[in-house]
């Protein structure tokens, strides 16, 4: 699928002096700054993304990732891809209230995930081997699920509902792997908090959605590149334990970080956390032939891009960047058309912005 | 003044039973359908003038034919049979997949209590909106239920959703109503305790019977009517 390389329109006086050849001279007009970037406009740019691999609607696609990732999923969906949902809402429930109470945003009913080392606690969890201290947060007499703490309005009836509901989720975690050709994660954050007791990442810092924040219990993690190269390669080795010819497709994504809980300038937190997210896709893209890298971070957040696919809190992604996005993506993979629109007898898929667990961390600013 | 009772289907057992009950009762009392509950799924009334008219064109032909109104009004009694026909919940094959979540049915996907509201909410809702308008306009009804839910119902015997899921779903979805009512002091009669079963489905000897696996009989209709009379201190001969 890639492109054969052409001779650079900027490289031809140096090819014609008689300079000696280079390996530049062969490259293609998208590897040249000028050709590809300072020359057009930014909805000009295009061979941004050539796929590594195709993707084909046999493909069994699950999805997982940071709020970012629910357009992807949407995308998918919509476009009539054989994407992966193992807890699809009950068909009695009309759209506005499946995406209230967290379905269909991913494959399953886990809400986001925001780094890997929780995606991969996840599964540990799924198959039974954690079982987490965080069992239950209650609030207002109603349950929270610690790992899912936003994935109904105002949590759960009572402990034995979450309970009921966590187990089912869990069940149907367990059978995901198994029926995916290709797994998409968007990384979100390199910041976290965990238990100290035994290490699970939480979704989101006890005390804002719902639990109790104790310092002598959570503790603050931003994890380092090795460490999520390492959540990374183990994922990688987990998944294709299941299915050996599965093949990934990571992004990161391009939403700033809400609030940073380190001594940093959240902008300079975000950079160190995207920076991180960035190096971990290029070196799992350069170290597996089966991984693909899509560059939804530098379509939207590089600075050609002058953030006009942001809306103007700079954070949140505009739906018309999020199109454009997807668009380059599935175009990239021979398909031009546009979604369709969604079957009358499923729940139609929500069009409204990502729940974001981050941004209760806005409410927090004194 | 004239007690008027309208509503759905299920208002033709209340008017067999006004027709067995008839020359015992002291009032006046008007019992008439104004049409199946398949009109409930769409918007059927609006305000118009100061009072509630039926813009559904069954329901406000009905309304005029049968008891001399072309709107509801104040200054009249009425009692409405609409809000507790709840098959359209119920009558899902995913509920062989799914169950109300209170019930804890391992296995099966749970129905959080909250969704369910959202969705008894969703499938009331131009109910609600015709009692919204009724107590804008200075009407205040009672409600009467539909009878027990009928075992016969093909999404048990044919589908084979569990019974227990129905009886949990029809349990449910008339609470959340009667929750809905009170908070506006509006009053739900429920059917009688005698007309259930063990299961608390309605007793076959109430049931109407046949292919007809949603109505209570003229039996019914005088038991449940009887009750209806007593709420509102209409007297009835022994």
């Amino acid at each position: 699928m890639k492109s054969s390389p052409v001779l650079s329109p900027s490289s031809g006086d140096i090819s014609n002096s008689g300079a000696g050849a280079n390996p530049y001279v062969k490259q293609p007009s998208r590897a040249f700054w000028r050709s590809a970037v300072s020359d057009l406009s930014p909805i000009e740019m295009d061979g941004i993304y050539e796929p590594r691999f195709p993707i084909s609607r046999e493909t069994r696609i699950s999805a997982a990732g940071s709020c970012f990732a629910q357009h992807i999923a949407r995308q998918f969906k919509a476009r009539n891809y054989r994407f992966t949902d193992v807890e699809p809402a009950p068909p009695f429930l009309d759209a506005e209230t499946a995406e209230d109470f967290g379905y269909g945003q991913y494959s399953a009913r886990y809400g986001n995930v925001y780094s890997i080392r929780q995606l991969l606690q996840l599964f540990a969890r799924a198959e039974g081997a954690m079982d987490p201290d965080d069992h239950v947060w209650l609030k207002d007499g109603r349950a929270y699920d610690p790992f899912r703490p936003t994935i109904q309005p105002d949590g759960f009836a009572s402990l034995a509902e979450m309970e009921a509901d966590r187990e089912y989720h869990l069940d149907q975690v367990q059978t995901l792997l198994g029926q995916t050709d290709l797994f998409v994660f968007t990384f979100g954050l390199t910041e976290a908090w965990v238990n100290k007791r035994d290490g699970a990442v939480l979704p989101s810092c006890p005390g804002t959605h719902a639990g109790t924040f104790d310092p002598e219990t959570y503790a603050f993690r931003n994890f380092r590149f090795n460490e999520v190269l390492q959540d990374a390669e183990a994922f990688i080795a987990l998944a294709r334990q299941h299915n050996p010819d599965m093949r990934f497709l990571f992004t990161v994504s391009p939403v700033p970080l809400t609030a940073t809980a380190t001594d940093q300038h959240v902008l300079a937190a975000t950079t160190y956390s995207k920076s991180v997210l960035r190096a971990v896709c290029g070196e799992l893209a350069m170290a597996h032939n089966f991984v693909d890298y899509f560059p939804s971070y530098e379509l939207v957040a590089s600075h050609p891009m002058r953030g006009i696919y942001y809306r103007p809190n700079m954070r949140n992604v505009a739906a018309q960047g999020v199109a454009r996005v997807m668009d380059i993506f599935f175009a990239a993979h021979g398909d031009t058309g546009t979604p369709e629109p969604q079957q009358s007898e499923t729940p139609a898929v929500p069009t409204s912005d990502p729940a974001c667990d981050e941004e209760i961390l806005e409410f927090f600013e004194t | 003044m004239t007690l008027n009772i309208c509503g759905n289907s299920h208002t033709r057992a209340l008017r067999a039973g006004m027709q067995i009950l008839e020359d015992s009762v002291a009032e006046e009392v008007v019992v008439f359908p104004l049409g199946t509950a398949d009109n409930e799924a769409e918007p059927f009334s609006t305000i118009e003038n100061g009072r509630v008219v039926l813009t559904n064109d069954r329901f406000r032909t009905k309304l005029q034919k049968n008891f001399g109104f072309s709107s509801f009004g104040p200054a009249d009694r009425w009692g409405i049979c609409l809000g507790t026909h709840n098959y359209r919940l119920m009558r899902s094959e995913a509920w062989l997949r799914a169950a109300p979540a209170w019930l804890g049915i391992p296995g099966m996907q749970p129905v959080p209590e909250a969704a369910f509201a959202q969705m008894v909410a969703a499938d009331q809702r131009h109910i609600r909106a015709f009692f919204d308008q009724l107590l804008q306009t200075g009407v205040r009804p009672f409600v009467i239920s539909a009878p027990w839910p009928v075992r016969s119902h093909p999404i048990m015997t044919e589908t084979g959703v569990r019974p227990e899921i129905i009886k949990a779903i029809d349990v449910k979805a008339r609470a959340l109503f009667a929750a809905w009512l009170a908070e506006r002091r509006i009053d739900l009669i429920l059917p009688p305790k005698e007309a259930a079963d063990e299961q608390g489905f309605l007793r076959p000897r109430f049931a109407k019977g046949g292919d007809d696996h949603y109505h209570g009989n003229p039996r019914y209709g005088r038991l449940m009517l009887k009750k209806v009379l007593e709420s509102q201190r209409v007297a009835v001969a022994a």
